[in-house]
């Protein structure tokens, strides 16, 4: 069976002019993903997952190996320009930058320019649109004016202008990175949301171990190799080579990690609040009162 | 006295226009020396507009700004020596380097501020040290480095005018975990070796419970709450309610609370957790 998206030996180098040593981004990535996925892509600044990202989009176009996306391929000989649009129509983008994505001066004429783009009918646009605002919960905001939404409300705006395009897949390249705790949560439950709800390819760039905490799938990107790939229980259980990588675990599954370094017998694949509370809680239970009659 | 203190500060945006917006009301708040606080809020809270006031980029509609007991603003004119001695490291700062190499871009106030070329290489040096510069790249052009590094050249310019306030805009904001934790470890340590003043704006949670001694809450252009770090953090449903958050670690204290576990001790850091959990086990709170 084919998958959505499949790089085979996929490799990036930057650079290299003029007789200087290309550096490389990506070396030798092999991987596939699937429809329907909601996948997090974890990995140090420099690791290449920015990288990995700008190739699914076609904005890189690989320097060796190969990308399948959706049943065509795409070599380092290229793709026609049609053939690139093809593919941007089905995987979208979102960026770190609230501001540097909203180009309209209406939050609903921002949505409208992708579909306007591809020259759908009028009430194409506007059903399209009403949607995209619905599903990111800015409906009530259809009129208002980008610049002075919050970060969380622009990004959602930023989301719903992808929506329109009606992708398979969206990328999310750091695109909490700049917001406050509950423009975070906005965000990422708007992600969630797409994926369960709408069936759609979620591929989370992030440094907030929590937010990847919440996705099917976790791939950790070290040094331009792909290090793990796994449930996000499997990955952060392994805390070790994590903080080798310049990364870490879950607060909890590291709080659960310090204590069985002191000596505690505790599980380490325990990663959400409630996991390591219960955790706790049976360690704990039993023993109040005891403090301090050692 | 406070080192740095903004008495009934208010300021409005376009003044006199259908797009009079009042950012600051009223806000008193002051800063000890040598103390690390931390400044939440959520988007639109006034943060910026507050730091903006602090070394004279922003004069403030009404109310004073006084740095060791002066009025920053008695002569205008002056307000260019305020900025030598209250650092401001703005948000996303790697965007302002210009100069042709790292060493000079990091020089660029000293410079402005007529010191001999002798002095501004020490102490660019020195600047570049304290953020973990290699000195083989302050002959670089800025384009030449890595994010990280910008960042931390960012950071230099203005520790090398050697400033008694600190104040920096989300100075982590984007780097992955190794990253944040060095160039908050290098901030913390020029407080502790200048006895700075530092004023740290950042949405981090886990920032602030790891390295404010101070947390103030902004909300609505005023402030929500002030407290030390302990006091803040002990009452989360306030937090809450200014669209703020706790760290992590600490929503697990929380719902064991809720099931009848009571712990003490510092619950909002990792470290704290683990020697209040050990302490209740009886094991003391050191390994």
């Amino acid at each position: 069976m084919s998958h959505f998206i499949e790089t085979r030996n996929l490799t990036f180098e930057y650079g290299g002019e003029n007789g200087e040593r290309p550096i490389r981004a990506l070396s030798d990535v092999s991987l596939s993903i699937d429809e329907g996925e909601y996948i997090a892509v974890l990995g140090h600044n420099g690791s290449g997952k920015s990288t990995l990202a700008k190739l699914l989009n076609l904005i890189l176009i690989p320097t060796a190996g190969e990308i399948e996306i959706d049943g065509k391929t795409v070599t380092p000989e290229g793709l026609s320009d049609d053939e690139i649009f093809e593919i941007r129509r089905k995987i979208g983008m979102v960026f770190q930058n609230p501001d540097n994505q909203l180009v309209a001066t209406v939050v609903e004429e921002d949505v409208a320019f992708g579909p306007e783009n591809l020259g759908l009918p009028r009430e194409e646009i506007r059903k399209r649109v009403d949607d995209a605002l619905a599903t990111v919960g800015m409906t009530g905001y259809a009129r208002h004016a980008p610049h002075k939404l919050s970060g969380g409300q622009k990004q959602r705006v930023a989301i719903a202008g992808i929506i329109a395009m009606m992708p398979k897949c969206i990328v999310f390249d750091e695109s909490t990175a700049m917001l406050d705790p509950r423009g975070r949560r906005e965000v990422t439950d708007t992600m969630e949301k797409l994926n369960r709800e709408n069936g759609m390819t979620i591929l989370h760039i992030t440094h907030y171990m929590e937010e990847a905490a919440r996705a099917d799938r976790v791939i950790v990107v070290s040094d331009g190799k792909i290090l793990m790939d796994g449930t996000p229980r499997e990955v952060f259980s392994r805390v070790e080579p994590l903080l080798a990588c310049g990364l870490e675990a879950p607060q909890g599954t590291e709080l659960l990690y310090e204590l069985s370094l002191s000596g505690v017998s505790l599980p380490s694949d325990r990663i959400t609040v409630n996991e390591c509370a219960d955790a706790l809680e049976k360690l704990l239970s039993g023993k109040q009162g005891k403090t301090g009659d050692v | 006295m406070y080192k740095l203190e903004l008495k009934d500060v208010t300021h409005v945006y376009g003044a006199r226009t259908p797009f009079e917006r009042c950012a600051l009301r009223s806000v008193n708040i002051g800063f000890e020396t040598g103390i690390v606080t931390g400044l939440i809020g959520h988007t639109g809270s006034g943060k910026s507009t507050l730091v903006q006031m602090m070394n004279g980029l922003i004069r403030p509609t009404k109310g004073t700004v006084l740095l060791d007991g002066k009025d920053i603003w008695e002569k205008p004119k002056e307000i260019r020596s305020v900025r030598f001695r209250v650092g401001l490291v703005m948000q996303y700062p790697e965007y302002q380097l210009f100069d042709e190499t790292v060493g000079r871009d990091i020089g660029f106030a000293l410079r402005n501020k007529g010191c001999s070329e002798e002095t501004i290489k020490e102490k660019v040096t020195e600047a570049a040290e304290r953020v973990g510069l290699s000195p083989s790249l302050l002959s670089k052009s800025p384009f030449d480095l890595s994010g990280g590094q910008r960042r931390r050249a960012a950071i230099a310019g203005v520790l090398v005018m050697d400033p008694e306030v600190l104040v920096l805009d989300e100075p982590a904001a984007g780097l992955d975990p190794r990253g944040r934790a060095e160039i908050l470890g290098y901030l913390y340590r020029y407080r502790e070796t200048n006895g700075a003043t530092v004023i740290l704006v950042s949405h981090s949670m886990e920032d602030m419970a790891q390295y404010c001694d101070r947390v103030a809450v902004m909300r609505d252009g005023e402030i929500y709450a002030d407290g030390t770090t302990d006091e803040i953090f002990s009452d989360p449903d306030r937090l809450f309610d200014a669209g703020m958050d706790v760290p992590e670690v600490m929503k697990i204290a929380l719902e064991l609370k809720k099931r009848g576990i009571s712990l003490e001790g510092k619950l909002y850091t990792v470290e704290g957790m683990r020697d209040a959990v050990l302490h209740a086990l009886g094991k003391g709170g050191n390994r």
